[in-house]
């Protein structure tokens, strides 16, 4: 067992063309970059103007990243819904049915963020608009497969007491299924917003609005000293919406316990 | 007299494991029924079939004069509506207040009037429900000396406390029949006879048909019209309490 893993390592590393002299030799760009870079806030060459072009365009990350996260939570708990086994109906028809929408998830979860994004961008243009979308398709993957476990996972014996009532499956999946899920139902949906905020910082290099555009056309200009700028930001919102959601979780399980 | 349930030499197993092997009974309207036999006799497994939450191979079982074979979905929930059931394992939701527990008692029989969609979402819990619901299941809960819990939440609950809210959330039901598994096995002595004696009154004053489960040989018998022992699956004694052989009895649990 331990040989194979070493085996299919090394093999992987000769795939990857892994090469410690390649990397220090390309030092000297590195280098370049990195005195360049520093200090990144120098008055001749950031202006509060542009600065104030970066903090907008920062905030739209965010609001692009918030959005979508929402639409795709509201959508893929829906669809968890119908993906989960045995929730809604219990028949042999809509065993169909359930597969093709686990299979719709996984299409939406499977397919990169970035190709979403360029395909939002034929569709709808340039802008923030296709960024949310593709934010919106993401979380949707995401939150369909985890919300649909997270309900498969529940132990079923209070629904059940529930259908033993003659209760309608739609009342016992709101009022025994969903309530016993809920933890992880926030846990969820707070992993997949800071998903969402790491990726549409890179949603803009396709030009699906955001950061990531104004930090990929400095990186073309060789404008090394603004591109830390906007890598800072990016690295301070990031750890901001990190360390936020982690003390939210943190609260939900207290809760729990 | 009408009868409420009937089974006609019904048999069950899981995969290859038979569990029942043919049982027959009959309950009247009004009637109480105990069941006694020891672990793993099956009664469980009888009361489950009763309510078609498993699938019994041969026999019949009518509830209501309804064979419940052969209901569809929504005639199955209208019968169900009128059975009161409380599990072994109580079946409590446990993110829930007691109070969202005993209101859940409802849902069965909103489903049987009409606009039953908006007013079955206002059920899911306690502070979405109307004042008549939420009123009638502090009424029940009080029935089960209860009332002072009814903001705690389910998780939080003893044992025999969980107990007494499944079987507050089987009165919500305003049922006609009560299937009561083991009713008084994580109760304390007093509350045990409290609770089997609000179930037998309900039975002498509401016509209540009740059947229980019981490894309590002296609630088997006080409390209950009739009395049934399992073993291994099948019915060994069916006798009106009065009569009850005690020797008999003993050699069944031997
Ligand atoms: N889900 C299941 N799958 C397989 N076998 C089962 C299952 N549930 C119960 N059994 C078996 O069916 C038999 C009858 O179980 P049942 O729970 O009806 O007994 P019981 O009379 O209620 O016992 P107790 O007094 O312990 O509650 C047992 O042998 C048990 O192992
Ligand atoms: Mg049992």
């Amino acid at each position: 067992m331990i040989i194979l893993f070493i085996l299919v390592s090394a093999w992987c590393f000769d795939g990857s063309g892994f090469s410690i002299a390649q990397l220090l030799g390309s030092s000297e760009y590195l280098l370049r970059f990195l005195r360049e870079a520093f200090p990144p806030i120098d008055e001749h060459r950031l202006t509060f103007e542009q600065f104030h072009r970066y903090w907008l365009a920062l905030i739209e990350t965010f609001q692009m990243a918030f959005a979508g996260t929402l639409l795709g939570l509201v959508i893929g708990f829906i669809l968890a819904l119908f993906a989960s086994r045995g929730l809604m109906f219990e028949s042999r028809r809509s065993n169909l049915l359930q597969w093709s929408v686990k299979m719709l998830i996984s299409l939406f979860r499977t397919v990169p963020d970035l190709v979403w994004a360029i395909i939002f961008v034929m569709v709808v243009g340039l802008g923030a608009f296709a960024g949310t979308l593709t934010i919106m398709v993401d979380t949707i993957g995401f939150c369909g497969r985890f919300f649909a476990e997270e309900m498969e996972d529940v132990d079923r014996s209070s629904a059940e007491a529930l259908s033993a009532s003659g209760a309608r499956r739609f009342d016992i999946v709101f009022a025994a299924v969903v309530p016993a899920a809920t933890p992880g139902l926030i846990t969820t949906s707070l992993f997949a917003f800071e998903k969402a905020i790491r990726s549409s910082v890179v949603l803009g290099l396709v030009g699906a609005g955001g950061i990531g555009l104004e930090l990929q056309s400095l990186m073309n200009w060789m404008a090394y000293d603004r591109a830390m700028v906007i890598i800072g930001m990016i690295f301070a919102l990031v750890l901001v919406v990190e360390q936020l959601s982690s003390y939210l979780r943190k609260l939900v399980m207290k809760n729990e316990r | 007299m009408v009868a409420i349930v009937t089974a006609e030499d019904i048999a069950m197993s899981y995969g290859s494991t038979s569990i029942l092997k043919g049982v027959s009974f009959a309950l009247e309207a009004g009637e109480s029924l105990s069941l006694i036999g020891s672990n793993g006799a099956g009664k469980s497994t009888l009361i489950r079939c009763l309510l078609r939450l498993e699938p019994i191979t041969t026999g019949r079982i009518s509830l209501f004069g309804r064979e419940i074979q052969n209901l569809k979905p929504s005639e199955l929930r209208s019968t169900r509506c009128r059975v009161g059931v409380v599990f072994q394992r109580h079946n409590l939701v446990p993110r829930l207040s007691v109070l969202s527990n005993v209101v859940h008692g409802a849902l069965g029989r909103n489903t049987q009037t009409f606009g039953s969609m908006i007013s079955g979402i206002t059920l899911w819990s306690h502070i979405t429900a109307g004042s008549a619901h939420r009123e009638r299941a502090m009424e029940c809960l009080e029935r089960v000396n209860l009332a002072d819990l009814a903001h705690r939440r389910a998780d939080s609950l003893s044992g025999g406390q969980s107990q007494r809210v499944a079987i507050a959330r089987a009165l919500m039901q305003d049922p006609d029949l009560i299937i009561a598994d083991e009713p008084a096995a994580s109760l304390d002595p007093i509350a045990g006879e409290e609770v089997m004696g609000l179930f037998s009154e309900l039975c002498r004053e509401a016509g209540v048909s009740l059947i229980f489960s019981t490894h309590n040989i002296s609630h088997a018998v006080d409390f209950a019209d009739r009395m049934m022992a399992m073993k291994s699956g099948r019915m060994s004694i069916d006798c009106p309490t009065g009569s009850v052989d005690l020797k008999a009895l003993k050699a069944e649990y031997a």
